[in-house]
């Protein structure tokens, strides 16, 4: 009697084994669900602007990684000064997961206009990374505002004008003395090594602009 | 007798339960979203799909009778009662995946979302792919931009010659750096990433 319970014991147990092997395993991944990433997808907390990203280079915050997603051709063509480049291609490479693992980074994707740069972010953000914002409006909102930023009109608010010479001095440290790093002499650049690769072609660019003296 | 009779049908009852919680976990009904492609796949739509409408298509679209395209107009109700396009569909962002709305997105219809921009429809066409729709567009632009027969939005290209404009305003704000330059140069000997750098500029002076 004992033996055929047992058996029926048994029984269970494996019927509760072949279900669970087809249950669908989807759920054993850690992953932002979909309500959760469109959640993310109506936050601008999820933009940096140009004018607070100018902010963080200006003030060579250590914790800041520029991140151009754009092919390595048009990376090497023109760059924002200290950024790498992952390719959106290339984003779920191992090789990039240090950065996305490192919670104290700031790290901001930009493209030409920021729509490559938010599928990217989505991509990552589906993985729950989360120290990762968009550069709004991109290269394009960054050339704009920086180097082609216009006097406001004389009739504009105080702000407007504050906001001018905000640029303006943005524009002159960009474009400045080779350019724009040697304010970094005075903050600690330690915490910048792992941008040291993708620094080399900006600088050599930014030198031959300097030769324009001889 | 009694007693194993009993236990027995004990026995019997927890099967029952259990085959039933099981076969209800496997075939449950999807109601709520899922992702139906994985990070790499989605990666890889991303970048080979081209997602978007763009304004002058949305109007031949909306032009041909027999087109059973659909639009689905991602914003307020009161922005959208204010206008949108004809026929247009009101879905807010937020109940995008509202089970209600997945239901009516699973047709052989074309269904082509805008918002306020190309990136909030792009957004919203990035988030319906990797759960599988195959039948949703993104307009490129707003129907503001549509109605003031602006150009679409740039999604992917660049707007200026980056480079060239950097080049051109770096040339003309040279004069007014140069003096500033001049007095800092104690302050490059401290940094030692430049040596290499220092002997070209110094050439110069």
């Amino acid at each position: 009697m004992p033996s055929r319970n047992y058996i029926i014991s048994a029984a269970i147990i494996l019927l509760l084994a072949a279900g669970l092997i087809f249950l669908p395993e989807k759920n054993n991944k850690k992953e932002l669900a979909p309500e959760e990433l469109l959640q993310e997808l109506q936050n601008d907390k999820r933009f940096v602007s140009v004018d607070q990203l100018a902010v963080l280079m200006i003030e060579e915050d250590p914790t800041l990684v520029l991140v151009d997603v754009r092919d390595p051709g048009s990376f090497v063509e023109y760059s924002l000064p200290g950024a790498i480049n992952i390719p959106v291609e290339n984003m779920l490479e191992e090789d990039y997961q240090q950065y996305f693992d490192r919670a104290e980074l700031q790290i901001v994707f930009y493209s030409n206009s920021h729509i490559l740069a938010e599928q990217a972010w989505m991509i990552k953000k589906r993985q729950e990374v989360n120290n990762i914002r968009i550069l709004k409006g991109g290269l394009n909102q960054w050339t704009k505002d920086i180097l082609l930023a216009e006097a406001p009109p004389e009739t504009a608010p105080k702000e407007a004008f504050d906001r001018y010479n905000f640029l303006m001095g943005a524009r002159k440290y960009f474009v400045g003395a080779s350019g724009a790093f040697d304010p970094a002499a005075q903050g600690d650049i330690v915490e910048t090594a792992p941008k040291k690769v993708p620094k080399i072609p900006v600088k050599v660019k930014k030198e031959k602009e300097l030769e324009g003296c001889f | 007798m009694k007693q194993s009779t009993r236990t027995r049908g004990l026995i019997l009852l927890t099967v029952f339960l259990a085959a039933v919680i099981i076969l209800g976990l496997i075939f449950r009904k999807n109601n709520h979203a899922e992702y139906q492609l994985s990070t790499d796949a989605s990666l890889a739509l991303l970048l080979e799909e081209e997602p978007f409408v763009s304004l002058d298509d949305a109007y031949v679209l909306l032009s041909n009778e027999e087109s059973n395209a659909v639009f689905v107009d991602l914003r307020s109700p009161d922005v959208f009662g204010k206008g949108h396009f004809e026929n247009a569909v009101n879905i807010p962002i937020h109940h995008l995946l509202d089970p209600s709305t997945l239901e009516r997105l699973e047709d052989s219809t074309t269904f082509v979302l805008y918002g306020e921009n190309a990136s909030q429809a792009g957004g919203a066409w990035a988030l319906l792919r990797q759960m599988g729709f195959t039948n949703i567009k993104a307009l490129q632009g707003s129907y503001e931009a549509y109605l003031d027969g602006a150009p679409s939005e740039l999604v992917n290209s660049a707007e200026y010659d980056f480079q060239t404009i950097f080049d051109q305003v770096a040339t003309a704000e040279k004069g007014k750096v140069l003096p500033v330059e001049e007095k800092e140069p104690p302050k490059k000997v401290v940094l030692p990433k430049k040596k290499a750098e220092k002997p070209v500029s110094e050439g110069c002076f």
